[in-house]
């Protein structure tokens, strides 16, 4: 098998407070090869965005890697100087953000933007114009070369999402991340963009991690799993194995406590109390 | 953008015009009758009343305000009372002086208070952070006059770099360049950590905001990301604030025209106010106005230019 396009082991991350140390993300591992679509689940404050940030090196300060590392097409990358960091960035592992109402300069157009981010190719203006231009036509936006004039504000937020995928696969990245990118769009549009993923990446023929608290959106998008819970990985897995036969209890609630899969009317939404492994141990 | 502009000039031509009449109103309720404080107490009442013909005095005020619009659409501001020259020539010769003025003490700060405000942004408690953050409080604190007086006693009297008062050789541009610096020094130097501080701040609000990450997770460079992406967005308060400052602006020039002997709008105001040549004051206020209305105008329209969100919304 050939080399992963991004290995995460043995993680760990901790957040300096003035309340003492956050353990921020516990011994994670996590795999993904080529051409794999893992999702990975988790509520909120599970360590997530953490994990997310980690892997672009775009931490909060008071963040600290207390062991393990994380390795992008078999580099180090807690090794990388700034500038073959910066070189990474885009071109090897790009990121769709989660609230595209914010994600984009509010005063650069469009087209600028998308230019701007090319600047590793050694191709005219033009072109690279030609290639935004191609690429928006790509992801579902009409019209897409009056688009290169306008602002992200001038478009709708299923628009701005396109755009931000857009942006991502423009460098032709081996991995592009997902952090909850419909989780600010409405249930249609969410369809739409995960549908558009879902080709784009056969298309293209890229690793996606998808990061999402939406059981249904990674079962419809995934081929991998990996369930978070306070920091840690608790499971991890094919995605049929992991949703039909969950192994941790943490999985089966919270597969109970997705809404889609009830069955009768009730007025109490199934939840996860905040201390469940401890209830459950006990 | 073009109605907009339109429409903006309007708003400032209409202020121009209240602000105008309210001061005719005010000259007109200051206790103590004009042509008799210019003529002095030895004149007789038939001069006192004659003087009041020519000036237009005698007539209601309504009348007087009316004039004086139709008078300045066909650009005259009337005649100076001692001189008997129009009063619009003597304003508009004095006008290019508090002009370069102004120029020579912003210009320099905007530059050299943007670096510095990005810099300190950028480089969070670092040495030049620190010391920028020290140093514009305590310019900001300093007077234009006061330091005006301090850069007279060390540059033009103890060292004799720099010529202390007047303007220099009207002809000759580095002659002129050489006696707006001590001024232009002395107005701008508050400026430069004014709007240091502004900078740092708007700079580290737009720093944290979502869009410079995606800009980070894309690999721009810092220096793109700074200068190109952030300040676009951190100098539209600047500009705002720089329109306002005119008004500022325009006050210290009267100081520092004054304390260097220059020619300019804010020596011309006090000479006359002194000599009580109200046809002067008005014409040189009248000016001074329109300098500070067209400059918040100006701002207005450079925002609109530079933020696509604002030209939308016109």
């Amino acid at each position: 098998m050939s080399e992963p396009v991004l290995k995460v082991s043995n993680l760990s991350i901790d957040y300096r407070t003035e309340q003492g140390r956050l353990k921020a993300l516990r011994n994670i591992d996590l795999t993904i090869g080529a051409g794999e679509i893992v999702g990975v689940v988790g509520e909120s404050g599970c360590g997530k965005s953490t994990l997310i940030s980690a892997i672009l090196r775009l931490m909060a300060n008071n963040a600290e890697v207390t062991g393990g590392g994380i390795a992008i097409n078999g580099r180090d990358l807690f090794k990388l100087s700034a500038r073959e960091l910066r070189m990474m960035r885009g071109a090897e592992v790009s990121i769709v953000f989660q609230d595209p109402m914010q994600s984009h300069n509010p005063v650069i157009s469009i087209g600028r933007q998308m230019v701007d981010i090319q600047f590793r190719e050694n191709i005219s203006k033009k072109e690279k114009l030609n290639r935004a231009i191609a690429m928006l036509a790509e992801v579902g936006i009409p019209e897409p070369a009056e688009k290169m004039k306008q602002y992200p504000f001038e478009l709708s937020g299923g628009m701005r999402q396109r755009l931000a995928i857009a942006m991502a696969l423009l460098c032709r990245p081996k991995l592009l991340i997902a952090d909850e990118p419909t989780t600010a769009l409405d249930a249609t549009l969410e369809v739409q963009i995960l549908d558009k993923l879902k080709d784009l990446q056969q298309r293209y023929g890229c690793s996606v991690l998808f990061v999402s608290h939406h059981l249904g959106a990674v079962a419809r998008l995934c081929d991998k799993v990996a369930v978070m819970y306070k920091g840690e990985v608790v499971e991890s897995g094919d995605i049929d194995t992991v949703f039909s036969n969950p192994q941790h209890p943490y999985t089966r609630a919270l597969i109970e406590c997705d809404p889609a899969g009830l069955e009768e009317r009730t007025r109490m939404l199934p939840t996860i109390p905040a201390d469940f492994l401890e209830a459950a141990r006990s | 953008m073009l109605f907009y502009t339109i429409k903006r000039l309007g708003l400032a031509a209409l202020i121009i015009v209240v602000a105008m009449t309210l001061l005719l109103v005010m000259v007109h309720m200051v206790p103590g009758d004009p042509a008799r404080t210019m003529l002095g107490p030895r004149a007789t009442p038939e001069m006192q009343e004659a003087l009041r013909i020519r000036m237009g005095l005698d007539k209601p005020l309504i009348t007087q305000i009316g004039l004086f619009f139709l008078n300045l659409l066909r650009g005259d501001l009337g005649m100076d009372v001692f001189e008997n020259r129009p009063v619009a020539t003597i304003v508009f010769e004095q006008l290019p002086y508090t002009l370069e003025l102004i120029a020579a003490a912003i210009i320099w700060p905007v530059v050299l208070g943007t670096i510095l405000g990005v810099y300190s942004a950028s480089h969070r408690n670092s040495l030049i952070d620190r010391l920028t953050g020290v140093l514009s409080i305590a310019v900001v604190a300093a007077p234009a006059f006061v330091v005006s007086l301090f850069a007279l006693l060390i540059f033009a009297v103890q060292l004799q770099w720099l010529p202390a008062i007047g303007a220099g050789d009207p002809d000759s541009f580095a002659d002129r360049l050489r006696y707006l610096a001590l001024p232009g020094f002395s107005i701008g130097l508050s400026w430069v950590g004014y709007i240091a501080r502004m900078v740092r701040a708007s700079m580290l609000e737009v720093l944290g905001e979502p869009h410079i990450r995606t800009a980070r997770a894309f690999g721009l460079s810092e220096w793109r990301i700074h200068y190109g992406y952030a300040l676009k967005l951190g100098i539209l308060p600047i500009i705002t604030m720089l329109g306002v400052g005119m008004g500022f602006l325009l006050s210290a020039a009267v100081f520092t025209e004054m304390v260097f002997a220059r020619p300019g709008i804010g020596k011309l105001v006090i000479d006359s106010i002194t000599s009580r040549n109200y046809p002067v004051v008005m014409g040189a206020v009248l000016v001074s106005t329109m300098l500070f209305v067209l400059s918040t105008a100006i701002a207005d329209l450079a925002n609109a230019a530079l933020d696509p969100r604002v030209r939308k919304a016109l």
